[in-house]
């Protein structure tokens, strides 16, 4: 039985081996929440919804950087 | 009749008026125009240098800071006898040597929320090139509320986003939110810039801006394009206005601009 979740993560399609929440996946890139917006889905979760949200198959995950420099 | 343009501005916007999709009319536009820079630093440098070489008729440039030596690695429209003096003075003189056609307005002033409107109200676009959060945050504020569509980008180390605001569409608070909390993100003098990197996305601005003035091709309206120079690639990110934004939104909870209280990324 094929346990991977199936999910486009910034325009890659990504395999993960276990389900995760938005905030372990951040933790997994070494990414701080503070640092980042996560458009899920096409929607843009509050940060406090990243512990609530597991990431399920087929969804399509942006993370996006804060980029302050101009 | 006195021509509309002189045979040495034939000569110059030769190319544009060869264009199709620019031509007569488009450079008469370009003529029209009224344009602000908010930056005069890493992003707004190539910008301003090819609004003005455009012949856009009307070039703002919005900077409260002076020239230093750091600044010339990256920051392509002052030069090294323009240090210790303003940047709008300094780029102004580049603007004007390059392109005398081009009437230049001097806001030699860091914007807030005081000022801001004001500054903005005769312009027809505007050029987001502001080296920290908080005015970033302004720009689009002010831009919601006026109505006023603009170029927001940013950049950090070897990557940078850009998109297009115009009323109606995805704003800056539509994906992020607020500010991140002072000191989280890397200061760019801590982190350091590649020099060139402004100048890729400082020219897309202003290739948007020329564009959105001339109604053409597809701008980068609900669309943010973040750049990756080391692998050399694009990715886009789509997504519309959000109907939850606290400024564009249905419900919108801020109805007048305010300076946030944001890290500032030092450039």
């Amino acid at each position: 039985m094929n346990l991977a979740l199936n999910i486009m993560l910034n325009g890659n399609a990504t395999a993960l081996a276990e389900p995760l929440t938005l905030s372990a996946l951040l933790a997994r890139h070494r990414l701080k929440p503070e640092t980042v917006v996560v458009e899920y889905n096409l929607r843009v979760p509050s940060k406090e919804e990243y512990d609530r949200i597991e990431i399920r198959d087929g969804d399509r995950i942006e993370i996006v950087k804060f980029m302050g420099g101009g | 009749m006195t021509p509309i343009f002189s045979s040495a501005q034939m000569q110059r916007y030769a190319r544009h008026f060869d264009l199709a999709g620019v031509g007569f009319k488009g450079q008469v536009k370009l003529r029209e125009a009224k344009m602000l820079v908010v930056g005069a630093g890493g992003l707004g440098s190539p910008a301003l240098l090819y609004l003005a070489a455009a012949g856009v008729g009307t070039i703002g440039i919005a900077d409260g800071d002076t020239v230093s030596l750091s600044n010339l690695q990256r920051q392509i429209v002052h030069d090294t006898p323009s240090i210790g003096i303003s940047k709008t003075a300094s780029a102004a003189k580049r603007l004007k040597a390059i392109n005398s056609d081009v009437r230049v307005i001097e806001h030699n002033a860091y914007l807030d929320a005081s000022n801001i409107a004001d500054v903005f109200k005769d312009y027809d676009f505007i050029v987001e090139g502001c080296d920290n959060f908080a005015t970033k945050f302004l720009v689009n504020d002010a831009c919601v509320l006026l109505q006023k569509p603009f170029s927001h980008a940013g950049m950090l180390r070897f990557e940078g986003q850009t998109f297009t605001y115009v009323p109606g569409h995805r704003c800056y608070r539509c994906l992020f939110r607020a500010p991140p909390p002072a000191g989280s993100v890397p200061n760019c003098a801590d982190a350091g810039i590649l020099g060139m990197l402004p100048g890729v996305l400082g020219s897309i601005q202003a290739t948007e801006a020329v564009k959105y003035l001339l109604g053409l091709g597809e701008l980068l309206t609900d669309r943010l394009l973040i750049f990756d120079a080391l692998a050399m690639k694009f990715r886009e990110i789509w997504g519309g206005r959000d109907p939850g934004c606290p400024v564009c939104g249905d419900a919108p909870t801020i109805t007048a601009l305010r300076d946030e209280d944001s890290g500032r990324c030092e450039s």
